[in-house]
C-alpha cells in the first residue's frame, strides 16, 4: 500500500511541478522581453543601460533591419556628434534583423510603454520591406509569432498578419513556454549548443549603443560575389516587382502619426546599397514613399549612393568601414541638425 | 502538424532533402484517392511518432476511454486498442494498415490450420505458406527495389538490356515497421507449429498481438507466448505499473530529443558530405552518431515499453545499456535484445547454431549477421555492416578460445582496467561499424578513407563540439549511475517529491534541448 501511495504521490507531483514550471516559465517570459523576444530585449536592455549611465543626454534611436544593425556605430557617432558639432546625445542603433516598418511600429509602441522616449527617431525604410505582397506586409514570413506580446497579433493582423496562427502560437507559448521559447532560453544559457538558425541572440553580441560589427569583416571578392548572389536570390524577385502601395507604407504612415502624438522628430533613412543592389529595383518604384515623406512632412535621409560596394558584405550588410563613413555622414547631415539644443532636450 | 517538441521528418535512410520530396511525393500520391474519413484522421496523427502533440492527444484519450471501460470487460478493452492501433496506422496509411490486418488475419487463419492439421506435412506446408506470405509482402515492399536495381546493374554491366528504368528510393513506399511485424508473424507461426504455442483462438486478440500500436512500428519484437496470454489477464489500475510506464516513457522521451536530435545536428551534416569536412570532424560525428543511434533506437522502446505499461502490458526491454558491453558478444546481449533473440532462436539455431564443427558455428553466425544487417536495410552498406559485425563474433570467439588456454592473459583481461580496456574497444570498433549503417556504402567508404589518412583541410563540426562532450559525459555518468546499483537504491528511497520532481525537470529538459528540426526514428525503415 506504501508503495502504491508512493507512486501516486510521486505522478502527482510530477504533473504539478511540471505545470508549476510551466506557469512560472510564462509568466516570467511576460515580464522579461529577453526571453520571449531577445532581439528586441537585448537591445533595450543595453537601450536602458546606456541611458542610466547618461540620464542628461537626449536620445537619439534609430530603427531597423540587421542593415542597420551593421551601419549605425553609435559611440563613434556619439563622440562625432561631440567633436564636430559641440551636442552630447546618446545615439542608439535599435536594429534587428529582418525588421520592417510593421516590427518598427511595433517595437516603437512597445519603447514608448517602457518610457523610452526619444528625441530624435531615425528610420530606416527598406524598399523590400515595403513591399505589398498580395495585400500584406512581407516581413510577416520572417517574424516569430511567438515574439508578440498580448494584444500585439491583434494589432499586427491590420496589416496582414493571420492573427489566428499568432494566437494560436501565443497561446501555445503560454501553456507550453518549454516548448515554444526554448530557443530564447537556451541560448542564454548554452548558445554554443544551438544552430545559428534559432540562436536569436544576435542583439547580445552588440556594443553598448547596439552596433553590430561584423565578425569577418576581410571579404574577399569571391566571398562578395557569393554573398551578393545570395541577396539577389533573397531580395531579388520582390524588387524586381516592387510595389510599395500596401500595409507596409501603412504602417510607416502609422509610425509618422505615432511619433507626431508624441511630439518625436523622426527622419526616414534609406540606407547605403551598393551598386549592385540598386540596379535590383528602379527609382520610381520609391515615388510611394517620397510621396508619404513629404505628405507627413518628415525628411527622407538618401545614402543608398554614398558608399562604394567595395565597403559592403553583400552589397547591402556595411563592413565597418562602411559603417564609419555611413555614421559621419548620417550625424553631419541629419541628427546634428534636427537635434534639439542640449538645453531644451533636457 | 507541429509536434510537441519538434517536427519531424518520415523515414530515415535517405537525404533530408529527399526524405522530404519522398514523403512530399507519397503523400500526394496516398491521399489523392483514400476516403475523406482517413484524409481527416491524417490531419489529427500525421505521423506514427511516440513524441508528437498529436499521438500524445491519441494516448489520453485512448487511455482514458481504455480505464473508463469496466475490467471484466476485457474483450473490449482488447477491441478498443484493436480499433485505436488500427487507427494510429491508418492514420499514416490507410491502405498499408488494410494490408498489415490482412495478413496479420490471414496468419491468425494459417495458425489455427497448423494447429488442427493432423498430418504432420500439413502442417509444415502451412508454416511454409505463412512464411512466404510475409516473407513475399517484406520483399515486394522492402527489397523490390533493391534486387530490381542490382538486376539492372548487373543487366547494364554485362551489356544486356534490362527493359526497365532503375527505381529512385522515392518510387518506392516502405510500410512503417514492416521488418518487425513480419518476424512476429513469422515466429508465431513457428512457435504454433513447433507446439510451443498453442494457436490463438481469438482473432481480436491475435490481431493486437501484430497491431499493438507501442511496438507497431519500431518493436520491441515481441513473443506471441510472452504477449497473447497478457491479452487474457484482467487488467487493473495500478499506481506502481503507472508510474513504471510514465518513467520510461519519459526516459524514452528525454534520450530521443534531448540526446538523439542533439547529435543529429552534429552528425548528420558531416556524414552526408564527408568530402567537406575534415578528419577532426568526421570522427567527433562519428562518435556523435554512435550515440545517436544507441540514444534514438533506446529512447523509441523505452517511450514503447512505457505506453505499454500504461496499458497493463509489458514489453521485452529492447537495451541493457550494450555501450557498456566487454565484447561483441556480449554487445550484441545487450543491443535490440528482441533481435538478436530473434535471430538465435529462429536463425542461428535452426541453421545448426554452435553444435556443429568450428567452421560450421563461424559459418551460421556469419549467415545470422549476414541477414540481419539485410533486415535493416536493403542496400549493400547495411549487408557490409551485418558481415563486419559477424567477423567481429567470430574473431571474438576465436579469441575467446585462444584465452582460454593463456590463465594469465584472461585474468589480466579480467582486471579493472582491462575491462576498462575491453569496453573502450568494443566501442570503438562498434563505432567504426555504424559508418556502414547509413544507406549510401560510397560515403561511409569515403568516412574511413578520411579519418585514417593524413589530416585534410575542411570545414570542422557545425557546432561547437562542448555540447557533444558533455553529452557523452552525461551519457557515461548515468551508465555508471545505474551500472553500480545506486540509482536503484536512490529511486527506492528518494521521496515522492524529489522523484516528481525529476520526473517534471526531465521532460522540462527534454522539451528545451529538443532542436527545431526534429529527426524520425532511425529503425522506423526498418
Amino acid at each position: 500500500m506504501r508503495t502504491v501511495n508512493r507512486s501516486r504521490r510521486t505522478l502527482v507531483w510530477c504533473c504539478l511541478l511540471f505545470l508549476t514550471g510551466q506557469g512560472m516559465w510564462s509568466t516570467v517570459a511576460e515580464y522579461v522581453p529577453k526571453l520571449r523576444d531577445p532581439s528586441y530585449g537585448d537591445k533595450l536592455t543595453k537601450l536602458q543601460r546606456r541611458t542610466r549611465a547618461f540620464p542628461d543626454r537626449p536620445l537619439v534611436l534609430m530603427l531597423g533591419s540587421s542593415r542597420t544593425g551593421y551601419a549605425l556605430d553609435g559611440l563613434s557617432a556619439e563622440d562625432r556628434l561631440y567633436c564636430a558639432h559641440a551636442k552630447r546625445a546618446i545615439v542608439f542603433n535599435f536594429g534587428v534583423p529582418a525588421a520592417g516598418p510593421v516590427t518598427h511600429l511595433l517595437y516603437l509602441r512597445r519603447l514608448l510603454g517602457a518610457a523610452v522616449k526619444p528625441n530624435l527617431l531615425l528610420v530606416e525604410v527598406m524598399p523590400a520591406l515595403l513591399h505589398n505582397d498580395a495585400g500584406k506586409a512581407l516581413e510577416r514570413s520572417f517574424f516569430v509569432p511567438e515574439r508578440f506580446f498580448g494584444g500585439e497579433a491583434a494589432f499586427v493582423a491590420d496589416y496582414g498578419f493571420d492573427e489566428s496562427a499568432a494566437g494560436r502560437a501565443r497561446l501555445h507559448s503560454l501553456l507550453l513556454p518549454a516548448d515554444s521559447l526554448r530557443f530564447p532560453a537556451s541560448a542564454r544559457i548554452a548558445p554554443s549548443w544551438l544552430p545559428w538558425q534559432v540562436r536569436y541572440d544576435w542583439s547580445r553580441g552588440a556594443d553598448a549603443c547596439g552596433w553590430n560589427r561584423i565578425q569577418h569583416p576581410d571579404v574577399t571578392e569571391e566571398q562578395r560575389a557569393r554573398y551578393t548572389a545570395s541577396a539577389r536570390s533573397e531580395y531579388g524577385k520582390t524588387l524586381g516587382e516592387l510595389d510599395l502601395e500596401g500595409p507596409a507604407l501603412r504602417a510607416l504612415g502609422d509610425l509618422a502619426a505615432l511619433c507626431r502624438q508624441h511630439s518625436i522628430p523622426v527622419v526616414f533613412v534609406l540606407l547605403p546599397e551598393g551598386p549592385a543592389f540598386r540596379s535590383w529595383y528602379s527609382d520610381t518604384a520609391l515615388l510611394p514613399l517620397r510621396h508619404l515623406s513629404s505628405t507627413a512632412d518628415i525628411q527622407l535621409f538618401d545614402a543608398r549612393a554614398c558608399i562604394e560596394e567595395c565597403r559592403f558584405a553583400d552589397s547591402h550588410h556595411l563592413l565597418p568601414d562602411g559603417s564609419a563613413s555611413f555614421t559621419r555622414s548620417l550625424i553631419d547631415a541629419v541628427v546634428a541638425e534636427k537635434l534639439p539644443p542640449e538645453s531644451s532636450a533636457k | 502538424m507541429e509536434t510537441l517538441f519538434a517536427a519531424t521528418n518520415g523515414p530515415a535512410g535517405l537525404t533530408a532533402e529527399q526524405m522530404q520530396a519522398a514523403l512530399k511525393a507519397q503523400e500526394t500520391a496516398r491521399w489523392a484517392g483514400e476516403w475523406s474519413y482517413f484524409r481527416e484522421l491524417h490531419t489529427l496523427l500525421p505521423e506514427p511518432f511516440f513524441q508528437t502533440q498529436g499521438f500524445l492527444l491519441f494516448l489520453l484519450a485512448v487511455g482514458i476511454v481504455y480505464w473508463l471501460v469496466p475490467r471484466r470487460w476485457n474483450t473490449v478493452r482488447v477491441l478498443l486498442l484493436l480499433v485505436a492501433s488500427f487507427h494510429f496506422y491508418a492514420a499514416w496509411n490507410a491502405a498499408l494498415a488494410f494490408l498489415v490486418t490482412a495478413t496479420a488475419t490471414l496468419d491468425y487463419f494459417l495458425a489455427r490450420g497448423i494447429d488442427s492439421a493432423k498430418p504432420r506435412r500439413l502442417k509444415l506446408g502451412l508454416m511454409i505458406v505463412s512464411i512466404v506470405m510475409n516473407l513475399g509482402v517484406l520483399a515486394y515492399f522492402k527489397y523490390r527495389g533493391f534486387f530490381l536495381n542490382e538486376l539492372h546493374n548487373f543487366l547494364t554491366t554485362f551489356g544486356g538490356d534490362p527493359n526497365y528504368s532503375k527505381l529512385s528510393p522515392l518510387d518506392i513506399l516502405v510500410p512503417f515497421g514492416i521488418s518487425f511485424y513480419t518476424f512476429e508473424a513469422i515466429s508465431y507461426a513457428v512457435d504454433v507449429y513447433r507446439g510451443k504455442v498453442k494457436a490463438e483462438r481469438s482473432l481480436p486478440h491475435f490481431l493486437l498481438f501484430i497491431l499493438f500500436f507501442p511496438h507497431l512500428v519500431a518493436g520491441p519484437i515481441v513473443r506471441a507466448g510472452d504477449f497473447l496470454r497478457q491479452t487474457r489477464r484482467i487488467k487493473r489500475w495500478n499506481w506502481v505499473r503507472m508510474q513504471v510506464g510514465v518513467q520510461f516513457f519519459l526516459l524514452g522521451v528525454f534520450k530521443k530529443l534531448a540526446i538523439a536530435d542533439r547529435m543529429a545536428l552534429y552528425c548528420d551534416p558531416v556524414l552526408a558530405n564527408p568530402e567537406g569536412y575534415n578528419a577532426s570532424a568526421i570522427w567527433l560525428a562519428v562518435l556523435a552518431y554512435s550515440v545517436r543511434i544507441y540514444a534514438d533506437f533506446s529512447g523509441y522502446s523505452d517511450m514503447a515499453v512505457g505506453i505499454a505499461h500504461l496499458f497493463g502490458y509489458k514489453l521485452t526491454i529492447n537495451f541493457n545499456m550494450p555501450y557498456l558491453s566487454a565484447n561483441v558478444s556480449e554487445f550484441w546481449k545487450r543491443w535490440h535484445i528482441s533481435l538478436s533473440t530473434w535471430l538465435r532462436d529462429y536463425l542461428y539455431i535452426p541453421l545448426g547454431g554452435s553444435r556443429g564443427s568450428s567452421f560450421a558455428t563461424d559459418r551460421n553466425l556469419m549467415i545470422t549477421m549476414l541477414l540481419g544487417g539485410l533486415w535493416h536495410g536493403a542496400t549493400w552498406s547495411y549487408v557490409v555492416w551485418g558481415g563486419l559485425h559477424g567477423i567481429l563474433l567470430v574473431s571474438h570467439r576465436h579469441f575467446r578460445r585462444w584465452c582460454d588456454m593463456r590463465p594469465r592473459v584472461t585474468a589480466a583481461l579480467e582486471t579493472h582496467v582491462g575491462t576498462a580496456f575491453r569496453i573502450a574497444s568494443t566501442f570503438f570498433v562498434v563505432s567504426l561499424c555504424w559508418v556502414f549503417f547509413r544507406p549510401d556504402l560510397d560515403k561511409a567508404l569515403i568516412i574511413l578513407e578520411r579519418m585514417f589518412t593524413i589530416p585534410q583541410l575542411g570545414e570542422t563540426l557545425p557546432l561547437h563540439n562542448r555540447g557533444l562532450w558533455y553529452t557523452v559525459l552525461f551519457l557515461l555518468g548515468c551508465h555508471l549511475l545505474v551500472a553500480s546499483g545506486l540509482w536503484k537504491k536512490l529511486s527506492e528511497r528518494l521521496p515522492s517529491g524529489v522523484l516528481g520532481f525529476g520526473y517534471a525537470l526531465t521532460l522540462t529538459t527534454a522539451m528545451t534541448l529538443a532542436p527545431q528540426q526534429g529527426a524520425a526514428f532511425i529503425y522506423f525503415t526498418f
